[in-house]
């Protein structure tokens, strides 16, 4: 359902993306791994339309979205949550997630602003659908409370039920396991798998190998941009280039942990 | 007169208000390097600067060249204080609330210079002769030189303390990378405070330079604060050099302007200015491209 | 319907408001308040909601008042189709400035829009064949339906009330729908809003047009009720107040919006005996509650609501 062909992205000197493809399917989960800066965070801006590609196309259900303006790639189907959980704390729980039903809304400004018995109509199935996802991604908080008191964790659950209220068709995931403890972390594997199998494709950037492991149909290595693997996780883990470069360079990491 | 000897004679006079655009300029570089503020009471500093010199000089009979550095100080005391009092206290504030608490102190500077000194223009003598000197044609008010001067020792103060003093070096690294400054033990919160008081001196002294010329009031400083950023901006914000060439560039538009377009409109010069930068080249002529610097607001 | 109570408490304090006070004065003082109440209300929406600072806005309430005042005075438009046409106009214009401005963020947005603000200023003052100049002019028609003329100050009152009556309920709508979270997502986050499929620049602009043709309509009602308009009042200081209001009332809250014209509007009159040291007192007001409370009264308001609600509501639990 995706196609990436020869992305290329570049910042000034730095090339954080260079002349990438690949292919997701649908309803798999991809997962992208690689060392911090290998340009995952970038791949996911580019395939959301946040940042302009260098060169390359992306076609996704067979249409180029290159050069589309992020609305309308999130009107087309493709939704994510951010390495750094960005929610909107100006607006309670219920507010956030009911924002991500926003491109599969469309009265207008008149019809709202005079109450109109479509607008009211809307509004309600806006709200009925956000707080099914709120208990779909198993949030227990109060709705009506604001997200910014909410421990980290559950920040995620927010933002994750904000971006399943858009219906997407494809779910970029960025390190959604990052600063969990290990229960909260088996249950977001858990969730990305419901979520799978509820029919959206899934692209997960993720450091947490267990997570990766279990859960990827396949998973795609980068390092400095560029592709180095590609497969079956399994295949991936034997393979020697990534053990190398990647999963060494992270045992390193491990035995050795203070930068 | 030529029109050559006109020409020369709006450059001239255009040098002199640049002059004034540059160091408000400066002053405006100077806080938003150290803090990210644009400090919406920079012209208000200038102000000051004028209308103490003015009370040392006429009311207290002070010479010259004792009451300006007086005036200096005081500004300072001034900059100093607001940031204290309303800058320092504050925990991570956003952008609107530090422009607001900057316009709040440009408005209580204001009406205390109006309780001060009054609504009507105060006047201050020139530093030296009011003759003009002849040159070319055109002639040039020994004021005017007065201006240029302290430009250029501004300029050479400036270019010697972030260069040369280890407390510029510190401040410099403030504006490069704050929380490495920390790190590094430069006590960032005190370099916010020198900023102002910089930037509050320099101030002064263009407010005591221009006063002869312009005549000083309580609301004069809005615009050559609105115009010096208009500087700050087209020379890339946070750029020295970019503030004096900018601020010298404008004040010659806009005498120009004002001479051969419509002396009208000779306000509008420098904020037309300042837009089409904004619009078109945000990082401004002499600054670095770096969009990167605009979206940290 | 609970959602309409605080509207229709609003609506009752507004018409009995002219019966408790006689004084014919402080009814045009009210006028005043409601003309500026028209500004902060749709201010608040750009500021608070989607979180864009303008300090320009005297500009549009300037030109509205310009437009209607010379469309009635030099044409001989009758009043309400000036106001039509300033309404247009000044929305045309903000499309326009709008377009470039509002891809600024922060301080550049703060500046350029103070400075498109001086620059109409300055247009007001120096086209003198058109504005007049300085001086201003005068002699501009009232507003008037059928043979009721909105001559005197209560009937005046009343128009202006009955627009942000109306105004406010359209509002209150708009800010509670999808529209409303759309613009509060852009000043939470514009990457994030961008992403979840928001289309942010264009409810930017949307929504600064849509405040600056609301401007305008009070820069009409200013020009016909008050009959006579000079530049000064559309100076940069005006523009401050606005801002000022919209914040001190708290600038994420409509009814702040309301709170803060009425109590900054009125100041002045409390104020009489400072003479022209009003100024300090608002420098002090301003800075103040951005030091403090910047989220503005009604925050205030609802930090103590929330003490006592939620002291209630904890107690059985502990
Ligand atoms: N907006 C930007 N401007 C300039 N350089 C950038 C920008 N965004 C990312 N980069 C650079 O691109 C490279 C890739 O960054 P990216 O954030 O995509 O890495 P990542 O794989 O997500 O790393 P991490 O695992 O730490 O999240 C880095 O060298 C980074 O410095
Ligand atoms: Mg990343």
């Amino acid at each position: 359902m995706l196609n990436v062909e020869g992305l290329t992205k570049e910042f000034g000197g730095v090339v954080a993306v260079n002349d990438l493809s690949f292919e997701v399917r649908e309803k798999q989960i991809k997962s992208i791994i690689g060392p911090n800066g290998a340009g995952k965070t970038t791949l996911f801006n580019l395939l959301t339309g946040l940042l302009p590609p260098s060169r390359g196309r992306i076609s996704f259900l067979d249409t180029n979205i290159c050069g589309l303006r992020p609305h309308v790639i999130a009107r087309m189907g493709v939704s994510r949550s951010f390495q750094n959980v960005e929610i909107f704390d100006n607006m309670s729980i219920l507010e956030n997630v009911m924002l991500g039903r926003h491109c599969r809304t469309s009265c207008g400004a008149v019809s709202i602003a005079l109450r109109r018995r479509k607008a009211v109509k809307e509004e309600a199935l806006i709200r009925e659908e956000a707080l099914r996802q709120i208990e779909a991604v198993g949030l227990d908080a109060d709705p009506h409370s604001s997200p910014a008191a909410l421990p980290f964790g559950k920040r995620r659950l927010v933002e994750f039920a904000r971006a399943l209220a858009t219906s997407p068709r494809l779910l970029l995931l960025d390190e959604p396991a990052s600063g969990l403890n290990m229960r909260e972390t088996e249950q977001v594997a858990q969730l990305i798998r419901k979520i799978r199998d509820s029919g959206v494709t899934v692209m997960l950037v993720e450091h947490d190998m267990s997570v990766v492991m279990e859960i990827s149909d396949d998973v795609l290595v980068m390092d400095y941009g560029t592709k180095i693997a590609e497969g079956k996780p399994r295949e991936v883990q034997k393979n020697r280039e990534v053990i190398a470069r990647y999963l060494g360079r992270s045992n390193e990491y491990a035995k050795n942990p203070k930068p | 007169m030529h029109s050559f000897s006109i020409t020369l004679q709006y450059i001239f006079t255009g040098i002199a208000v640049g002059s004034i655009y540059a160091m408000v300029a400066l002053g405006f570089n100077i806080i938003y390097n150290c803090t990210g503020i644009i400090n919406f009471a920079q012209g208000e500093f200038v102000m000051l600067g004028g209308m103490f010199m003015i009370t040392l000089t006429t009311t207290w009979k002070l010479p010259s060249l004792v009451a300006f550095p007086i005036a200096v100080a005081l500004v300072v005391l001034v900059g100093v204080g607001f940031e204290r009092i309303a800058i320092h206290p504050l925990k991570s504030p956003s952008v609107l609330v530090l422009i607001m608490i900057t316009i709040a102190g440009s408005i209580l500077i204001k009406g205390v210079a109006m309780f001060a000194w009054g609504k009507e223009p105060c006047y201050l003598p020139h530093f030296s002769s009011e003759t003009p000197i002849n040159f070319l044609g055109a002639t040039i008010l020994p004021q005017n030189l007065w201006i240029l001067g302290c430009l250029a020792a501004v300029v050479i103060v400036l270019a010697w303390f972030f260069n040369r003093t280890l407390v510029g070096k510190a401040m410099r690294a403030c504006a490069h990378n704050r929380d490495a400054a920390r790190l590094v033990g430069i006590n960032v919160k005190q370099m916010v405070t020198l900023s102002f008081a910089l930037s509050a001196a320099i101030g002064a002294v263009a407010g005591i330079v221009i006063t002869p010329i312009i005549l000083m009031d309580y609301q004069r400083g809005a615009m050559l604060a609105l115009k010096g950023f208009g500087a700050a901006i087209l020379g890339g914000l946070g750029s020295g050099p970019g503030a004096v060439v900018a601020g010298l560039l404008i004040g010659v538009l806009e005498s120009l302007g004002a001479g051969y377009i419509s002396s009208h409109y000779k306000d509008a010069i420098a904020l037309v200015v300042l837009l089409g930068v904004l619009f078109i080249r945000p990082a401004g002529l002499l600054g670095s491209a770096e969009i990167q610097r605009l979206k940290k607001f | 319907m609970k959602k309409h109570v605080p509207l229709a408490l609003f609506v009752v304090i507004v018409m009995g408001l002219p019966v408790l006070l006689k004084n014919p004065y402080y009814i045009g003082a009210l006028v005043f308040v409601g003309i500026y109440s028209l500004i902060t209300i749709s201010l608040s929406l750009v500021l608070g909601y989607a979180g864009q600072i303008s300090l320009g806005h005297a500009a549009f309430y300037g030109i509205g008042a310009y437009t209607s005042g010379l469309l009635t005075t030099r044409w001989h438009v009758s009043p309400w189709f000036a106001l039509a046409c300033s309404m247009v106009i000044t929305g045309i214009l903000a499309y326009a400035i709008g377009k470039p401005v509002l891809k600024l963020r922060g301080h550049y947005l703060a500046m350029a829009t103070l400075g498109l603000g001086e620059i109409v200023y300055i247009f007001f003052n120096s086209a003198v064949d058109l504005t007049a100049g300085p001086s201003g002019f005068g002699q501009i028609p009232r507003l008037a339906i059928g043979g009721l003329v909105f001559k005197d100050d209560i009937r005046f009152y009343y128009l202006v009330w009955f627009t942000v009556a109306v105004l406010l309920a359209l509002v209150l709508n708009i800010i509670n729908s999808r529209i409303g979270r759309a613009l509060r997502s852009i000043h939470g986050s514009e990457t994030a809003a961008n992403a979840m499929g928001v289309n942010t620049a264009s409810y930017k602009i949307q929504i600064f047009v849509f405040s600056a043709v609301i401007s305008a309509v009070a820069g009409g009602y200013y020009a016909h009720f008050v009959t006579f308009i000079s530049p000064t009042t559309f100076d940069a200081n005006t523009s401050i107040l606005l801002v000022t209001m919209v914040i001190v009332g708290g600038m994420s809250n409509v009814w702040g919006a309301v709170l803060g014209a009425a109590l900054l509007g009125t100041l002045p009159e409390y104020l009489r005996r400072f003479g022209d040291y009003d100024i300090l007192v608002y420098g002090a007001i301003m800075m103040v509650i951005m030091m403090f409370a910047p989220g503005g009264l009604v925050s205030l308001a609802g930090l103590v609501k929330q003490k006592f609600v939620g002291n209630l509501s904890r107690e059985p639990a502990a």
